[in-house]
């Protein structure tokens, strides 16, 4: 029970993630979901117990990222089979409960590695190495991605307005 | 600012560990002494802030919402179990359906009832023949569908390179539905069913290398469930007829195929079947 509770604690942040990288509620829950079962199902293969929340999100970005991966295979396909290139992805469906803050349109313009260090660092409280971790790259490259997303974000921020196009985000996807 | 000297330049790394309040206390002091002469990256510092804090603020509510119950624990658990449980009786489903249908027990077990086969193969020797089938070089599928014994014998000479015999069962009322091939140690078996015309009843026809074991007549092994096997060596093979049926007519069937076997790849007429069905054998097993 002490462990179910540890992980319980953990679903908030969880869902934060699994939201501003998708920004969809129903596919963040089921990624949490798919998540959880995967965590649940490899307990096991956990290593320090300290780790938990990092574990957790080293799983979920994983799921992501290969449910991505899913869906890029999907439009593809799809693409193919109907000749649309330009294929919708589950970024352009916008949760319309939520309010987009300038700052959350502004984030899609960025690299979703970048994206990802962004919330992981400054939104979920990770350390660095943690967030190289769950990322599965060096502290350096890190580092670095942390370094070009804040920058990235600042100019958006700063030339304002509703600049962040379509063509940003078609990049984040691609 | 003399302590600069002693500890590396402030660099970019130490601009984000200020922001994300990563800093020991003496490097922090640095910093915050370092962006006092440096407006510009102070102000790139502040925007760093505030920009994080706009984040937060702007999923803050996603974490707030209460656990939907799907999410719980406890719930996801129950799905897991659920799931395995389904993926448990899958697996052996599958497990059954092989055994039911390549007749892989029967052997099993007629390996065991003669006191076991010399030089029976190590339980991976499969893996290579089955790559041989499934993967390298299939150029086409392992497995038929056909409507006539001879349209299966054709497509399993060409696999197998060589002629092989299709039992012709029609005098039985079974008519051939597809085949496999099967991957052992020794070559390829092949794994035929039957279905009896106007019907559910199957009936399976297997056929596997078996090089070192002498010719032997027909016998018999009984399976949990009804299920019965006549099974027969030639010297070069094993054969078995695999059905939930009567022994007295499963015997019958199993002489056909055996006659039509021994016939070679050119099946003489299947009357002989009344004739010889009643004949009676000694069942093993």
């Amino acid at each position: 029970m002490d462990r179910d509770a540890r992980i319980e604690a953990t679903i908030p942040a969880l869902r934060r993630f699994a939201f501003s990288l998708l920004r969809d509620r129903h596919a963040a829950d089921d990624l949490v979901q798919d998540s959880l079962e995967r965590a649940l199902g490899s307990w096991h293969l956990r290593r320090a117990e300290g780790d938990l929340k990092a574990w957790l999100f080293t799983i979920l970005y994983n799921t992501h990222i290969d449910g991505r991966r899913r869906e890029a295979r999907r439009a593809r396909l799809l693409g193919e089979i109907a000749g649309l290139a330009e294929q919708a992805t589950p970024q352009d469906a916008p949760d319309h409960a939520v309010q987009f803050t300038e700052v959350l349109r502004h984030l899609d313009a960025l690299p979703e590695e970048q994206r990802a260090i962004l919330l992981l660092v400054g939104v979920e409280g990770l350390g660095y190495e943690e967030t190289a971790r769950v990322l599965g790259v060096p502290v350096g490259t890190v580092m670095s991605r942390l370094s070009r997303g804040r920058e990235r974000l600042r100019r958006l921020t700063e030339e304002g307005g509703d600049t962040p196009a379509a063509g940003a985000r078609l990049r984040v996807v691609g | 600012m003399t302590d600069l000297r002693d500890q590396p330049p402030i660099g970019e790394d130490d601009l984000h560990a200020y922001v994300d309040e990563r800093l020991d206390a003496a490097r922090l002091a640095m910093v915050r002494a370092w962006l006092e002469q440096h407006p510009e990256a102070a102000a790139r510092v502040r925007a760093f802030t505030a920009q994080r804090d706009a984040l937060r603020a702007a999923l803050a509510p996603r974490a707030a919402e209460p656990i939907p119950a799907r999410l719980r624990v406890a719930h996801v658990r129950a799905g897991l179990r659920a799931r395995r449980l389904r993926q448990w009786r899958m697996a052996a489903a599958a497990v059954l359906l092989l055994l039911t249908g390549a007749g892989a027990g029967w052997l099993a077990h007629g390996n065991l009832a003669s006191g076991g086969v010399p030089g029976a193969p190590p339980p991976m020797a499969e893996a290579a023949e089955a790559h041989r089938i499934f993967a390298a070089g299939a150029r086409q599928p392992s497995q038929a569908v056909a409507s006539a014994a001879e349209d299966l014998a054709t497509w399993l000479a060409g696999q197998l390179d060589e002629p092989v015999v299709v039992p012709d069962l029609l005098a039985a009322g079974f008519r051939p539905r597809d085949a496999h091939l099967l991957p052992t140690a020794e070559g390829p078996a092949v794994q035929v069913t039957y279905e009896r015309i106007g019907s559910d009843t199957r009936l399976s026809f297997y056929m596997r290398p078996v090089p070192d074991r002498p010719a032997d007549k027909l016998r018999c092994t009984d399976h949990p469930g009804g299920r019965v096997t006549y099974y027969w060596f030639d010297g070069r093979r094993g054969y078995a007829v695999t059905a939930t049926l009567p022994r007295s007519e499963l015997r019958g069937i199993a002489f056909l195929a055996e006659r039509e076997v021994r016939a070679g790849p050119k099946p003489p007429p299947a009357e002989q079947l009344i004739a010889r069905a009643e004949t009676p054998r000694v069942c093993i097993g």
